[in-house]
């Protein structure tokens, strides 16, 4: 009887494609969840310039997280506001109803009752910093968007994380 | 022989059309993604014990605070502010905004950011550019240290950045500050909102302005450039 040497080929002559197929099916599965499709609206999301002391945000249980994006506008959810803050009373309208479904802490400062969320304001690395600068205002409460005066803070933001990212 | 090269042969299916597709996904997938660093940010805790909201507060003077000022370059103390907004025509930009940066704290000359080096995902030009300006305020703040004082009881921090200049130039001033308070307080910053209670307070100045006419910004820009 002749001895078969290992081949590559099966039986009937047929190259036996099995491997090659759970090859490629690992590749595809590894792009299928490792990878982030192109068109998705955040797709640079790294801090530029990368900041020593940044760290990934960990909400503890129950807070949540919400994301203000500063480009060519201020976007909020789906909601978009002019850069210049000519329309932020409706954003502070919405952050008032992320304020009031909120769960609460006591502020160890001041014993008042603030709410259990981060805000994370993202914005690129070229926006104009007064436009930062006047969310961190209006997170505050402590000026009224529509008139710029000053007011008592009554809905507050104090949690908040600043990130940069590449416009390209 | 079959004659039929579509049909099975010998009892085995035809695996072809099924590897042609798979190849044409895994290319599709191969194009289109992109892998993305691990999203990060710098935590903050905005002071709940000040501004308007404390109108009850005890304290009748502002405490003292150490005012890091951020503006354009090539501009220096001396000026009135409608030379200011006149300055602001000649200053280089990029991409539409200013280039570059000057920093300063107290009465120490200012340092010089160049904004290009800061818009790189890494590289040594990039790292040189953050190592100088964490060195500059390193060496500034431990000048204004309240010996014996907790972190906490240490003068505020306020980064004046005009309002016109890239959020890229105050974000690397306010992540050197805080390099500096893990440095001072021995704190590790891990995301966690509680490990910034017992930290000093550290915040972007509110804006000067509303309206972003050139001699409202050439206000801003002489408030700031004075500002000591």
């Amino acid at each position: 009887m002749r001895h078969r040497h290992p081949s590559i080929a099966g039986e009937s002559g047929h190259l036996d494609l099995v491997p090659l197929i759970d090859c490629i099916f690992l590749i595809l599965l590894f792009f299928v969840l490792a990878g982030r499709l192109d068109g998705d609206q955040r797709p640079e999301q790294i801090t530029v310039p990368p900041g020593r002391t940044a760290s990934r945000i960990h909400e503890p249980e129950h807070w949540s997280r919400e994301i203000i994006q500063v480009g060519t506008d201020v976007r909020l959810g789906a909601q978009h506001y002019a850069l210049d803050g000519s329309d932020w009373t409706g954003l502070r309208t919405a952050l008032d109803r992320i304020h009031d479904h909120a769960g609460r802490i006591v502020d160890r400062q001041t014993g008042r009752m603030i709410p259990e969320v981060i805000v994370e304001v993202r914005a690129d690395v070229d926006a104009p910093c007064g436009t930062v600068q006047g969310l961190q205002q209006l997170l505050s409460d402590t000026v009224d968007p529509g008139t710029g005066l000053p007011k008592p803070a009554q809905k507050p933001f104090i949690h908040l994380a600043f990130s940069a990212r590449d416009a390209g | 022989m079959s004659g039929n090269d579509g049909d099975m042969d010998e009892g085995r299916l035809d695996l072809v059309p099924m590897i042609d597709c798979i190849m044409l996904l895994l290319l599709f997938f191969m194009m289109t993604t992109k892998f993305t660093a691990e999203e990060k940010a710098i935590s903050s805790l905005l002071p709940t014990d000040k501004g308007q909201g404390a109108a009850s507060a005890q304290k009748k003077d502002p405490p003292p605070t150490v005012n890091i000022c951020i503006y354009p370059e090539g501009m220096t103390k001396g000026y009135q502010p409608s030379e200011y907004a006149k300055q602001m025509d000649t200053v280089p930009r990029l991409r539409g905004a200013f280039a570059n940066a000057q920093l300063r704290i107290g009465g120490r000359e200012p340092m010089f950011i160049t904004g290009k080096d800061l818009n790189s995902k890494g590289g040594k030009p990039m790292e040189d550019e953050v190592e100088m300006i964490h060195s500059y305020i390193f060496d500034e703040l431990a000048k204004f240290e309240k010996p014996g004082e907790s972190r906490d009881k240490q003068n505020d921090i306020v980064i004046n950045c005009f309002s016109g200049l890239s959020w890229k130039f105050a974000l690397i001033a306010y992540d050197a500050v805080r390099s500096y308070e893990a440095k001072a307080g021995n704190i590790k910053w891990t995301g966690n909102p509680d490990e910034l209670a017992t930290a000093r307070a550290v915040s972007f100045a509110p804006p000067r302005i509303r309206d972003y006419t050139p001699n409202e910004l050439g206000n801003e820009l002489y408030e700031i450039i004075h500002t000591k």
